[in-house]
């Protein structure tokens, strides 16, 4: 009996396969639908075998040269993204404390620590004072840039 | 010869996967490109899908855990595939089906095949206006003769959802038969 229900299987699914084809078949006939089919078929001889080498190359080269998933590059960056904000924040703070040292003029400097500065640079005691003018209220750097300045074109004259 | 499910587990517990790999592909390949250009007629779009398809295999053979036979898992794989197309094209309309009848009339006329006659046209037409489901399910069960059950497997539906989807499409054509 089993083996009568094994073989008895197929046969019930092929009517019902051959049910299913006939209303196509009714609509459409048989020859054009094989030649839809032929049509689909259509390629060169050797088409496969060059899809299967391109399919094979491809894989190879993919293991070879590791390419970044959409995944990856996500996490990448998201990586570059943090970086640049550090960098971002680092270059932020920088400028804000050369800002804040360029605005010291020359009066909060302690008399002390301009007495230091003159006897361990003596090129500063060779300038022209009474050519050099300053204002009491320049920054401390444009001061520097004046002193600089008035230095080079004594050595010049 | 070697049966699928040998070459599967040699893939699985082999470091050289390239050989079970290939006998596969090899064996499957023109199935999966037939059935995909079935779907979208043209033939350097079923072969891109096709290659996609066998790149899926090749990455997630690994984790086939062999429930269903591997032509049953590589067809879904290959309608999943075609599908997700099929609907990107239609989303930036390039889904064009008088491209697609030039397409067949082109390789129709590139063969030994007789003229495209008036009913090549009416039934290439009637297949492309299909909805994407209904289209697939006809060319299994029609062309590539599979069973119900296999097709509601690749297909992610019930046996009865694939009999209806199969019967509707033969109503759909019988319709556009009678209109054109």
């Amino acid at each position: 009996m089993e083996g009568q229900n094994n073989t008895m299987q197929p046969i019930d699914n092929d009517i019902t396969l051959n049910e299913d084809k006939a209303q196509v078949e009714a609509l459409f006939g048989k020859k054009a639908l094989t030649h839809f089919e032929e049509a689909q078929q259509a390629t060169s001889d050797a088409f496969f075998d060059i899809q299967a080498a391109q399919i094979l190359a491809g894989l190879k080269k993919k293991g070879k040269a590791k390419i970044y998933t959409i995944g990856s590059f996500r996490q990448l960056a998201i990586a570059a993204s943090f970086i640049i904000f550090i960098a971002a924040t680092y270059i932020f703070i920088q400028s804000k404390k050369q800002d804040a040292m360029a605005k010291v003029t020359i009066e909060e400097i302690p008399t002390e620590e301009i007495d230091n500065y003159l006897v361990s640079n003596d090129w500063v005691n060779e300038l022209d004072w009474e050519n050099t003018t300053l204002k009491e209220d320049l920054p401390i750097d444009a001061w520097n840039n004046a002193l600089i300045k008035d230095s080079n074109k004594n050595e010049k004259n | 010869m070697q049966s699928d499910q040998a070459l599967i587990i040699e893939f699985q517990a082999s470091s050289n996967k390239e050989a079970p790999y290939t006998i596969l592909l090899k064996r499957h390949q023109q199935k999966v490109y037939y059935q995909i250009k079935r779907m979208v007629s043209n033939h350097m779009d079923a072969d891109d899908i096709a290659q996609q398809v066998w790149i899926k295999v090749w990455n997630k053979l690994d984790g086939f855990k062999m429930e269903s036979e591997f032509t049953t898992w590589i067809f879904r794989i290959a309608y999943n595939e075609t599908i997700n197309f099929l609907q990107k094209q239609q989303k930036i309309g390039d889904h064009n089906v008088s491209d697609e009848l030039i397409d067949y009339e082109q390789a129709a006329s590139s063969t030994d095949h007789p003229k495209s006659s008036q009913i090549q046209i009416t039934l290439d037409t009637a297949i492309q206006q299909l909805p994407e489901k209904q289209r697939f399910v006809f060319m299994l069960r029609y062309f590539e003769e599979m069973n119900y059950e296999k097709i509601a497997s690749i297909t992610g539906t019930t046996v009865g959802g694939a009999k209806a989807n199969y019967h509707q499409a033969i109503k759909k054509m019988e319709e556009f038969v009678k209109h054109a």
